[in-house]
């Protein structure tokens, strides 16, 4: 019997130039590899993950970080599981740009996508800009988690990834236990035999849908 | 699209490794080694350790080399390995090691001829055909009935044009769902599809494509006519940016700069194919162009800007509707992520398109003069000072105000790189007061031309500033000459979707007694009705068939303007215009000095059903002469009944009573009235107007025999059968042309709200038989609509008992 894949989609938001493309990049990148990956890489990548007999199917969007393309974002993030919001340590601004994400996406997608902010350029520490604490404190008031990565040295990024993961397996399964506790038994009774679409659409998170 | 998935735990090359080689596994964690594991389906002969150590890769970075195991070298390129393709790659994470897996197409060791690799993944019309006879039958027997089952589809959905975007969803739907149950009955597909999400998904995919390919694009065209608006609108955005370069996309034109031209190839072709799968490999095939042409990573940006810039220059005039089709019909819903990205990348181009942002990178056109810069951000004061003999910034002074010696005639006659003087550019940028500054002072040449034979005119058409245009004309600017591409700007009007403006053109002509040739060709043959048609600017089409334009006229490429038009409604309009034609030369031969208030009359009836049709209430209620109840004032004026432009209210007197243009009652060349079209369409503001109005709710089409009722049933508008019963004078009962009453509509287009309305509100008589002597009960039942046939049946019951107990 086929073991559930778990779709995720993932998308990279912050301000233009914290990092965003070189940490995918990272992610992307391994050490067999010389050549071009696949062909749209670094705006697109998917990643097959074997998790203790879990298997996650990752599709990690970046997305266009400059002011222009601003009022593109719901395009990119609808529908999203989890979103890593980048800042740069090195530049105030930009914790200010991860504050409005923040608002706009539990906006826009609620309590069910889940949230990790990251401080790239750890690289840079002596020209520190950004107080770890106070962002650290802000990530747990709104529920996300706080990461620190180098996409320069190759630091803590696959971990990132990692606990977003398992912070987005967590939340499928609180979905799917309200879900089951609120429909009960009769859940079963509409199930349509043509086609099990939506059986499947219910238990399952699906990156592809186009609503 | 689908790329090939399996589950790794459950290979039994993966199996055989973890359960015989543990020590080997510790290995390949510690070392960061790479375990290559055949696709279950090649592996044919039992694993041995052997094959265990041909397919574990190790890595040796300092010679850039890669070798097996059991010590073979081997090259990875491309996603392949020697020659065999990766699949896929897989981290694998136990007890919190990582090591990674290729999943690859066959074994290292096997030769290329041994192995059968037909249709691991789905990528063209070709692989969906081969899959599903593949897995069927065998034969082309599934081809033959869903074709089958999709003609039928068409033969019932005649009027699949006029549906809404949620009618046409729900019906394709359902007919998708209908094909899978006849495909998944064909050899035992049902279970074995359970067991296989991957080969249901190509089974599903492959079904879409197939059903997609036989309804003959219809279901798009009636994309294409729910969309039509929203593409004429962004086409006019469009065609007011075709003066952005590459080089205004800055960053990444210098990166695929190349590949532009390869890409307005492949991507120019999105038209020709039907299929959802074909419009996305379309689109992907221009995605791996870019990439592989270009030096180095291709982000988000890029990608977004390099489409953005393709759709501008793309001779493609419905891009709203293909989105719109790519991501409501693809019914079968199982793309890859890669896929959806590539969706959100074009929908995210065309949103880019519409912001301003891109406008403004459009207009920052090069200026270096204070003159022509003061000119483009529209400061009059400033261009009125250095006129007036103030000095200018860092510049020449002039003699004295009047002055027109060579230096200071310089001064202001300044012109940019493509010879444009002041006139020119604020033509261009839209600032009337600047135009009429410049006239007024009688510095420029209001005829003069750039390097392109440009006069100031044909900007001001071309960019949509009516003001300025309408300035120019009033002082002897020439309205009617061609540039170097052979468009006046007439044409210019047109193409760029200027409604006003080519408004303004032709009243004025006709005003002023001015020639001008509505007929003009372009350099490629156009006239403005082919530029309007191929666009989708109804209005314009409209505006220029009642000018008389020749719509028989043929282009360079042997088209006249209805083979370029895309959209159901302009297509509609210019068929009808022949029809006109024809209805003309019928009445001349008849009586030599035929007037043409019978034709005048027509146009004037299928103005209002548009306006009905576009649910414009404020202009229906102006054709009939009602008041409006929900605006108090509108001044009536020349140009459109609405428009309030200068010329307009300069050319009329002020007309405040209401005079009636059209009849309520009069009909189109189909013998539809006001009434038919506004329950056809759902317009139930206007249809209560009307029924306020007394308009005769039984009137019938000509060839049809259509009420509005039969049209509500049909299109299904409860509220509106409602409204139309409830008027008091409808007949219930009326038969069309093949003898089918309203309950016989309803009852086949299966709705049993609108029956049972027509029986419990209408009293419709049940026992009418149609032409081939069936009652609404027997179509029910020939369909098998159990819903509407139990809604009948229950006041069968009542009748019956009635009939009996009145002819006992
Ligand atoms: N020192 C340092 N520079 C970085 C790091 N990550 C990214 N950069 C640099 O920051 C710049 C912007 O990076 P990019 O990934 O394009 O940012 P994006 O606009 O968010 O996608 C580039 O010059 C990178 O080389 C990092 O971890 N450390
Ligand atoms: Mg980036």
């Amino acid at each position: 019997m086929a073991t559930t894949v778990h779709n995720f989609k993932v998308v990279l938001l912050g301000k233009g130039c914290v990092g965003k493309t070189s940490i995918v990049l990272r992610y992307a990148e391994d050490k067999f590899n010389n050549d071009h990956l696949s062909t749209i890489q670094a705006s697109f990548l998917n990643k097959k993950l074997n998790i203790d007999g879990k298997r996650v199917n990752l599709a990690i969007w970046d997305t266009a970080g400059q002011e222009q393309f601003h009022a593109l974002g719901p395009l990119y993030y609808r529908s999203s599981n989890g979103a890593i919001i980048v800042y740069d340590i090195t530049d105030e601004d930009s914790l200010v740009k991860v504050k409005s994400w923040v608002k706009e996406l539990r906006k826009m997608l609620g309590s069910d996508v889940s949230l990790v902010i990251v401080g790239n350029k750890t690289d840079l520490e002596k020209d520190r800009h950004v107080n770890l604490e106070e962002a650290e404190t802000y990530a747990s008031k709104v529920g996300a988690l706080h990461w620190q990565t180098s996409a320069k040295r190759n630091e803590g990024i696959e971990e990132m990834f990692l606990t977003l993961i398992d912070k987005m397996l967590q939340r499928e399964r609180e979905i799917e236990d309200l879900q089951v506790t609120r429909q009960g038994s009769n859940h079963r009774k509409n199930v349509v035999v043509v086609d099990d679409e939506q059986v499947e659409n219910q238990t399952k998170s699906c990156c592809g849908s186009n609503t | 699209m689908t790329s090939y998935d399996e589950d790794i735990q459950q290979n039994v090359f993966h199996q055989y490794f973890i359960e015989n080689h543990p020590d080997l596994l510790q290995k390949v964690l510690q070392e960061n080694w790479i375990l290559c594991v055949p696709r279950s389906q090649s592996i044919t002969d039992p694993v041995t350790t052997q094959d265990i150590f041909d397919h574990v890769l190790i890595s040796n970075s300092e010679l850039g080399e890669i070798k097996t195991l059991s010590g073979a070298t081997i090259h990875l390129e491309n996603n392949q390995l020697d020659s065999v393709r990766v699949l896929f790659k897989e981290s694998v994470y136990l007890k919190g090691y990582k090591y990674l897996v290729y999943c690859i197409e066959h074994p290292l060791n096997l030769r290329n001829s041994e192995c059968d690799r037909t249709n691991l993944e789905i990528h063209t019309f070709k692989d969906c055909v081969d899959f599903l006879c593949r897995e069927t039958t065998g034969g082309t027997e599934i081809l033959t009935k869903l074709t089958e089952i999709c003609e039928r589809f068409l033969e019932a959905n005649e009027n699949i044009l006029y549906y809404t975007l949620g009618e046409l969803r729900i019906s394709v739907r359902e007919l998708y769902d209908d094909c899978v149950l006849v495909t998944f009955c064909m050899n035992n597909l049902k279970s074995r599809c359970l067991r296989d999400f991957s080969l249901r998904n190509k089974i599903k995919l492959s079904v879409e494509s197939i059903m997609e390919n036989s309804l003959n694009g219809n279901v798009f065209k009636a994309v294409c006519t729910t969309t039509s608006r929203a593409d004429a609108e962004f086409n006019k955005t469009v065609r007011n940016l075709q003066g952005m370069q590459l080089k205004d996309f800055c960053r990444t034109s210098v990166k695929c700069m190349y590949a532009i031209g390869n890409a307005r190839c492949i991507l120019g072709k999105l038209n020709s194919h039907m299929t959802i799968l074909g419009k996305i490999s379309c689109l992907k095939n221009t995605f791996e162009l870019f990439s592989n042409n270009s030096e180095s990573n291709l982000t988000s940006e890029d990608l977004l800007q390099l489409f953005a810039f393709l759709i501008i220059k793309l001779n493609i005039n419905n891009w709203i509707a293909n989105l719109v089709y790519l991501q409501e019909f693809s019914v079968s819903a199982n793309f890859n992520s890669e896929t959806n990205f590539l969706i959100t990348t074009l929908e995210a181009a065309i949103e880019f398109i519409k912001s301003r942002s891109i406008f403004e990178m459009s207009c920052n056109l090069e200026v270096d003069n204070d003159l022509l810069n003061m000119i483009r951000v529209g400061d009059l004061d400033g261009v009125a000072g250095i006129f007036d003999g103030r000095k200018m910034r860092g510049g020449h002074q002039l003699c004295h105000p009047l002055c027109a010696c060579d230096e200071c005639e310089a001064a202001f006659n300044l012109k940019d790189s493509k010879a444009r003087n002041c006139l020119h550019l604020a033509c261009i940028y839209g600032h009337p007061h600047i135009v009429e500054f410049l006239l007024h002072k009688n510095v420029v040449d209001i005829n003069e031309i750039d390097y392109s034979n440009s006069k100031p005119i044909h900007y001001a058409a071309s960019f949509g500033h009516q003001n300025a245009l309408l300035l120019l004309m009033h002082n002897g600017g020439d309205i009617d000459s061609p540039n170097d591409d052979g468009d006046s700007p007439l044409l210019l009007a047109a193409e760029n979707g200027h409604e006003n403006c080519v408004k303004a053109l032709l009243f004025y002509a006709e005003l002023k007694n001015t020639p001008i040739d509505v007929n003009r060709r372009n350099s490629s043959g156009d006239t403005a009705l082919h530029l309007a048609s191929n666009w989708g600017f109804l209005g314009i089409v409209n505006t220029l068939l009642q000018y008389h334009i020749d719509a028989t006229i043929k282009n360079k490429r042997n088209q006249i303007a209805l083979d370029l038009a895309h959209n159901f409604y302009v297509k509609d309009i210019l068929l009808n215009s022949q029809k006109y034609e024809k209805i003309e030369d019928a009445k001349i031969v008849r009586e030599k000095n035929a007037n043409t208030k019978n034709l005048d009359h027509f146009k004037k009836t299928d103005l209002l059903l548009k306006a009905i049709e576009n649910n414009d209430l404020q202009l229906c209620c102006f054709y009939l002469g009602i008041a409006n109840p929900l605006v108090q004032t509108t001044t009536v004026n020349y140009c459109h009944p609405l428009c309030n432009c200068e010329s307009c209210t300069e050319l009329t007197p002020e007309t405040q009573t209401r005079k009636q243009l059209v009849n309520i009652n009069s009909t189109n060349c189909d013998g539809l009235t006001a009434l038919h079209v506004a329950a056809r369409f759902g317009r139930k503001e206007i249809l209560r107007i009307l029924l306020d109005s007394r308009a005769d709710v039984n009137m019938v089409t000509h060839k049809s025999r259509y009420t509005p009722l039969h049209l509500a049933c049909h299109q299904q508008r409860s509220s509106i059968v409602l409204e139309l019963i409830q008027c008091g004078s409808c007949k219930i009962d009326a038969t069309d042309s093949r003898g089918n009453t309203p309950l016989h509509s309803a009852c086949s287009k299966n709705d049993p709200k609108i029956v049972n309305l027509l029986i419990t509100q209408g009293g419709a008589d049940i026992r009418i038989k149609n032409s081939e002597g069936k009652t609404a009960l027997q179509i029910a039942k020939d369909k098998n609509l159990l819903k509407v046939m139990e809604t009948i049946q229950k006041h069968d019951h009542i009748n019956s008992d009635l009939v009996y107990s009145f002819e006992t």
